[in-house]
């Protein structure tokens, strides 16, 4: 039976169990045991024991260098015995008092790892938070309960298999010391780590919304990890104060915040040293299999897709002063993803921008963006004012002092919806930070990379980041689907109330099911058949005919919209209908664009 | 035990000393330490190559535990440059050995440079991004100690030194029995220290991944050899250094290289590339049709636009640039213009080329572009659209500007261009400074025709709408038209479809994708697949992606391999053969004097001298493609043909439109290429007879100098140019002809008066004509046209002759030019 194995809870007990670290892995591979481990994201640090299993979902943010560490090495106590020592996931070795380790072994092994610098999903909205704490095993209430004198410190995570109830057994008690070098070392911290403000050490991508970091370090498969992706990681805690680059004494003035940076107080990013890892493939918990989800959902009936799908087309239309085709476009954008690129080509991205919104709605694009944020697992708004423009960090910046990359505001994980609104922009001078924040942005929407500035030279990392440039007139930065709204003007009076009304309509079990069904149709596949291709072709060739200003970019555009439309419409292949709902929309949307005023400088061209 | 690794070294010193010693063998290193002592430096460069070849088990040795050995070897090149010149060897505490050569498997990137290399001797490349302050190291200090009077004096050694044990770092201020020391500043030995840290090159670096870095420590003579920015290879033994940590024992370390050699590499950023990579784009070379096997890898989506691919590989191998003793420069860049309808695939090949070229910078017209720039943001009343005001241009010295949307671009940019694209540089002047900056690049640039869509039925001048000045600038101006032909939009269709049916092959075909396979996992595939060390040369045939767009036998250079070969194919410097040379000057006059011959057919840009230039460049860069050594007349054919194509345009006098733009184009060649052919066997019969030693030798070194005056002076100045070229080349069939001419009709003579009204009659006809130069059939005609008395030929001979003597005028084959 394999429950005769338990999870190593320390790496002592790994190291004890004298068995294949690959079984042990293998246990990992069922969801309970996985489920059972507590979330640091989600549990405060004194609640955790010094090198205890727990898990961290995040994105990779940065990758340092290799460390190369002593992975068995000999200590030689003061009576001249000799005793082999594991040192893997560990950073701190195990030397009792007047023991001193051997450097020159021959039993010594060397081994390498390397650090990832991972910080919790930036922009994750707070529901998407919430569900993930009401996911985490709650040791900390059970916990607090008991009496905290017990000296017994160890945590049986292995112990309760996929029990709820079972909870309240397990039994994590605070260190007591822990709590002490904790208070000790805030004020040493702080005199000492002058250097670099904790913000500078978290680095979050969204300054105003900041994120939780924490070092993981990895012993296999350094290159398949890849920057800015999505990880669920489980690993052995290590929150010893020493490893905090303010307690040592440090000779060597000219690397201190090299040394800081790499070394701060792991009460502030703790490190974790990862005995299994899952990538996630969104950041949407309701559907993560990685999490356990609380049983009370799955009991109600789900209503169909199509049925979902026109109650959030409602609901869009809803907000979009009643607009049928801004709904469907943006519904379209909501379930986008780039799917496959080729020959330089990002395909299936789906930048909006829809412009014309009414002049007299105040903030109407905050207000959009908060029924957004209820929707989309993560998601960020930035008001494109030249002030954000001038000051804010896009693209991540390597710093060289420090080794670091610092992030920008631009570094999102896959499927984080970027809204930017355009409205807020005054007349005015951008300086030499706006222009390449403007740059960025367009590089972003055109090729779906963002460009990381290494000082010597730029490396293009994918992307995958949805855009919604939100507009009066024709946004200035470059959109796959322009769309003017077409609003009415009762709904334009009406809008404060239609979007109070929309915030009404979404009843928590009603917004579950529009969560899911905007995650499911994002990685939901589709497929275009033989014939259909001819189709499309056929079609092409008679819209050349028509129009001849029409290019091959208005067919990647009709391809993708067609796709998304039958996406959202429950479909897996294309279809006749589906397709000419495509062309159709299309047609619409731009005659929408001829009908636009046309600014001064167009007529001039 | 001690003793036994000292006996060791002492072995394996002598051993060292031996191939030192090579004074009856070749004389080799014995000749290099001599010169290292006549230069006065501390370091001898050894190959291990020559090592290897001579004792390979000390080479191995070397490679595999360098710290004895270099130890080693260190001593050996004491003991022997001793022996040779023995007070330079006591001036100095220590020789240095440092290595170059092949490193085999230990050539790595700070990615591949494992746990396993430690205490290996190893060769790294990668990018500086962090150097030090370069810090004093005592070697050797002295003390004296006032109160016994005796002078002590003491060694260190470090963790990064050779030697096996570090000695203590307590500096002795007491000696044993307390008395105090005093240091002796003067007699104390420093070394200077210096620690740099080196990163991966992106190019190298896997996608997905942060580019990994490495710790350098550099002493003594290495110090300074580099500033952040510098692309290096280092040679030095990998070893690791106990962690910097001072309460507790972490067991990490730290791993550093301790550096023997540092060479600089090119600022360029380098491909890979090996020794198979050169012979394979050699074997590749020997192709007939390798030009056509480039130019259609070129944007391989885009089908059609054969001549476009072709200039626009032509572009990114470019031609010679010459700089002539004086100082002037003469371009080798080749510069494009694309003009045709919106939607014609302009802004695709644009970006084909951003992403084949090294350094290529894109900007558009309008629209931010700057670095360090600044620009407005304007709101439009009317729309409350935003916009971004231009700031200014980036250019790359040695890259690619493309730029979109030429047309929109303001005036003070497109002036700028002018002094780019024909000086190589920019000129700044600013608060009272005064800089030029070199900006020796390439411009590919795309337009709009003036109507928005090309009018077929006015000329390619009116549709393009640029100044001659500029015009001419260009070596090759495409017109693109958005031909409206089913066949082809149904491949662009197909194509497009394909593209979005296609699937990562990983994917099974037809399942949605599960929710475990991620995006990470597909970015995992590609970069593995990136990371493979051999480039494929061609592009694997996906029948799914490609489909019956492209034929299965038919082969695609992929973009990884063309990178490479256009990158070794700009090495070569191919010089201009005898036969190119007399196939381009003939081309030249020819297209000079075709305007008047053609009637439906109109240029597309001004011939001027800058034409020659250009062919012979276009014929230079098609030879690169062969990788040649030398432009034969195929080359040149090759360019007259890319010419012929892009400087005329067929201006429709009814609805004709159709594909025959291409056809007539490629007539129009194939009658040239005839009529040349048949043309220059009588030319150059006369040619040998009269043939001046001058003439053959290169054109370009005949050009003279180009004054970096306004452009107006220039115009004039270049103008002459054709002449002199032309005349120099074309000096004896031209004055043949003349001559053969007089002999049949009446002396040439004419009276004053006649002439004064010759002058005035072809000064109208210029200024009429808005042309410096006219075609003398054509002044003939049109002199006499509307005159009483009209001019003889003889007259009008006399007349141009007495003109010419006087520099108003200048004749070149039957073409006059006005000075």
């Amino acid at each position: 039976m394999p429950c005769a194995m338990e999870l190593p809870s320390t790496p002592d007990e790994l190291a004890a169990q004298q068995a294949d670290s690959a079984a042990l892995k293998d246990l990992l591979k069922d969801p309970s045991r996985w489920h059972s481990i507590p979330l640091l994201n989600y549990t405060p640090l004194h609640k955790l024991k010094d090198q205890t299993l727990v898990r961290f979902r995040g994105m990779i943010q940065d990758m340092m260098d290799p460390e190369i560490y002593l992975e068995r090495y000999e200590v030689k106590s003061a009576d001249g015995s000799k005793r082999v020592q594991e040192g893997k996931y560990r950073d701190c070795l195990k030397i009792a008092n007047g023991e001193v380790i051997d450097y020159n072994a021959d039993g010594n092994v060397h081994g390498e790892r390397r650090t990832m610098f991972v910080v919790s999903v930036p922009g994750l909205n707070d529901w998407s938070k919430e569900h993930e704490k009401l996911c985490c095993p709650q040791i900390d209430l059970a916990s607090l309960g008991q009496s905290p004198s017990s000296a017994k410190k160890r945590t049986i995570v292995g112990e309760e298999e996929a029990m709820d109830v079972d909870v309240a057994s397990e039994t994590t008690f605070k260190r007591p010391c822990l709590k002490e070098i904790q208070k000790d070392s805030e004020p040493v911290g702080a005199s000492k780590s002058s250097v670099l403000g904790s913000d500078y050490l978290i680095n979050s991508p969204l300054p105003d919304r900041p994120s939780m970091a924490c070092m993981v370090k990895v012993y296999e498969e350094f290159d398949t990890y890849q920057l800015n992706s999505l990880v669920d990681f489980v690993g052995f805690l290590s929150v010893d104060a020493s490893l905090d680059a303010a307690t040592l004494e440090i000779d060597d003035c000219e690397n201190l915040s090299e040394l800081q940076a790499a070394h701060p107080s792991p009460f502030l990013i703790p490190r974790l040293h990862a005995f299994g890892v899952q990538v996630l493939p969104h950041a949407n918990p309701l559907l993560d299999k990685s999490l356990r989800q609380p049983t009370e959902i799955c009991e109600e009936t789900y209503p169909t897709h199509l049925a979902v799908h026109k109650d959030l087309r409602m609901l869009l239309k809803l907000c979009l002063f009643d607009d049928d085709l801004a709904a469907e476009y943006l519904l379209s954008h909501l379930i986008s993803t780039v799917y496959s690129r080729s020959e330089m080509q990002s395909i299936g991205k789906f930048a909006l921008n829809l412009c014309n919104l009414p002049k007299n709605c105040e903030a109407y694009a905050t207000k959009l963006y908060q029924i957004l944020e209820l929707l989309l697992p993560a998601s960020h708004y930035m008001p494109m004012t030249l002030v954000t423009l001038n000051t804010a960090a896009f693209a991540p910046k390597k710093d060289y002092e420090t080794n670091k990359l610092v992030s920008g505001v631009l570094q999102l994980a896959p499927h984080t919806h970027l809204v930017l609104d355009e409205t807020c922009m005054q007349q005015g001078k951008l300086e030499a930070n706006g222009v390449h924040a403007v740059q960025h942005l367009a590089h972003l929407i055109n090729n779906q990379e963002l460009k990381c500035d290494f000082q010597y030279y730029q490396i293009d990392y994918q992307a995958n980041i949805p855009v919604l440039v939100l507009s009066e007139g024709r946004s200035m930065l470059p959109s796959d689907f322009v769309l003017p709204i077409n609003a009415d003007s009762k709904a334009v009076e009406l809008v404060d109330e239609s979007l109070k009304a929309a915030h009404h309509y979404l009843q928590p079990s009603r917004l579950q099911q529009f969560r899911k069904y905007l995650t499911t149709a994002r990685t939901s596949g589709f497929n275009v058949s033989e014939e259909h291709t001819e189709m499309i072709q056929q079609d092409f060739v008679d819209m050349r005919k028509a129009n001849v200003k029409s290019n091959a970019d208005d067919l990647h555009g009709l391809l993708v919209l067609s796709r998304l439309l039958g996406i959202a419409r429950g479909k897996d292949t294309l279809d006749k209908e589906t397709w000419q709902l495509a062309t159709e929309f299309e047609a619409k949307r731009r005659q929408r664009i001829q009908s636009l005023p046309k600014s001064s400088a167009q007529l001039r061209n | 035990m001690a003793h036994e690794g000292e006996q060791f070294i002492k072995d394996i010193q002598r051993e060292y000393v031996d191939f030192l010693d090579d004074e009856e063998d070749q004389g080799i290193y014995a000749g290099h330490v001599k010169d290292m002592i006549a230069e006065k430096s501390k370091r001898l460069i050894v190959n291990v190559n020559d090592l290897k070849r001579k004792n390979p088990q000390r080479a191995l040795g070397l490679l595999s535990n360098a710290a004895d050995e270099q130890l080693a070897f260190g001593r050996a090149l004491k003991e022997y440059a001793s022996t040779v010149d023995p007070g330079y060897a006591k001036m100095h505490e220590d020789l240095f050995v440092g290595f170059e050569g092949c490193f085999g498997n230990r050539h790595v990137t700070p990615r591949s440079l494992t746990s396993i290399y430690l205490g290996n001797m190893v060769c790294v490349e990668g990018i500086v991004t962090k150097v030090s302050l370069i810090r004093p190291k005592v070697v050797r200090s002295v003390h004296y100690c006032p109160n016994t009077r005796k002078v002590m004096e003491r060694k260190y050694t470090d963790l990064t030194s050779f030697e096996a044990v570090p000695s203590g770092a307590a500096y002795p201020t007491k000696d044993e029995d307390g008395n105090l020391l005093e240091t002796e500043y003067g007699l104390s030995v420093y070394k200077d220290h210096q620690t740099l840290t080196i990163q991966e090159m992106p190019e190298k670096a896997p996608a997905g991944q942060l580019p990994r870095s490495v710790d350098i420590v550099c002493d003594d003579d290495l110090v300074d050899r580099c500033k952040p920015g510098d692309r290096v290879q280092i040679v030095g033994s990998y070893r690791c250094l106990p962690g910097k940590r001072g309460g507790y024992t972490s067991g990490t370390f730290r791993t550093v290289l301790l550096a023997n050699n540092i060479s600089l590499l090119s600022k360029e950023s380098n491909l890979d590339i090996s020794r198979e990579d050169i012979m394979l784009c050699k074997k590749l070379a020997k192709n007939n049709d390798i030009f056509e096997l480039l130019s259609k890898s070129l944007a391989p989506s885009i089908h059609g636009h054969a001549y476009v691919k072709q200039a626009i590989l032509c572009l990114l191998l470019g031609g010679v640039e010459k700089i002539l003793p004086n100082g002037t420069r003469l371009r080798g860049d080749i510069n494009v213009l694309l003009i045709g309808d919106p939607s014609v695939a302009k802004s695709q090949l644009l970006r084909y080329v951003l992403n084949t070229a090294p350094r290529a910078i894109p900007t558009t017209g309008r629209g931010s572009s700057g670095v360090g720039l600044t620009a407005a943001v304007t709101t439009d009343q009317e729309t409350g659209e935003r916009r971004l005001e231009a700031g200014a241009m980036v250019l790359a010295d040695r890259g690619v500007v493309c730029i979109d949307e030429f047309d929109k671009m303001s005036d003070i940019d497109r002036t700028a261009i002018h002094e780019v694209m024909e000086q190589g540089r920019v000129t700044i002047s600013k608060a009272g400074i005064h800089a030029s900056l070199n900006a020796r690049c390439s411009v590919l640039a795309a337009a709009n025709p003036v109507y928005g869509r090309y009018d077929q039925y006015k000329t390619p001048m009116e549709n393009i709408g640029l100044q001659d000045s500029l015009l001419s600038r260009f070596d090759l101006l495409f017109v693109m038209l958005d031909v409206i032909d089913s066949d082809v939009d149904q491949m662009i269709s197909d194509h497009v479809v394909r593209m979005h049916r296609y699937r990562n092959p990983k994917e099974a075909d037809g399942e949605p994708l599960s929710m475990g396979s991620s995006y990470a996992d597909s970015l995992s595939f590609v970069s593995s697949s990136e990371e493979k060390k051999d480039t494929e040369v061609y592009e694997k045939y996906d029948a799914l992606l490609h489909g019956k767009s492209r034929q299965r036998h038919e082969k695609i250079l992929s973009v990884e391999f063309m990178r490479k070969y256009i990158h070794i194919a700009k090495c070569m410097k191919p010089k201009l053969g005898e036969q190119a040379c007399e196939a381009i000057a003939n081309e030249y006059s020819r297209l000079r004097s075709q305007e008047a011959v053609e009637t439906d057919v109109a240029r597309t840009q001004p011939i001027t001298a800058r034409t020659l230039e250009t062919l012979i460049r276009l014929s230079t860069a098609h030879a690169r493609a062969r990788m040649s050594k030398s432009v034969t007349i195929d080359d040149a054919h090759a360019a007259i043909e890319l010419v012929q194509f892009a400087y005329f345009k067929k201006v429709l006098d009814k609805d004709r439109p159709s594909k025959r733009r291409r056809n007539s184009g490629s007539d129009a060649e194939d009658d040239n290429g005839e009529a040349s052919s048949q043309r220059s066997p009588s030319r150059r019969s006369k040619r040998t007879r009269t043939a001046t030693v001058g003439a053959d030798s290169d054109e370009e070194d005949i050009e003279p100098p180009q004054p970096d005056a306004g452009d107006l002076t220039r115009r004039e100045t270049r103008r002459s140019l054709p002449a002199r070229s032309v005349a120099m080349l074309m000096a004896s069939p031209s004055s043949e002809e003349q001559s053969v001419a007089t002999s049949t009709t009446e002396p040439a003579i004419i009276s004053d008066a006649r002439l004064g009204e010759f002058k005035n009659n072809l000064q109208r006809l210029f200024r009429e004509a808005r042309e410096q130069s006219l075609a003398l059939a054509r002044i003939t005609t049109a002199i006499n046209v509307g005159s009483q008395e009209p001019f003889t030929a003889g007259e009008i001979e006399a007349a141009v002759h007495r003109m010419t003597e006087d520099n108003q005028i200048m004749v070149a084959d039957d073409i006059v030019f006005l000075i």
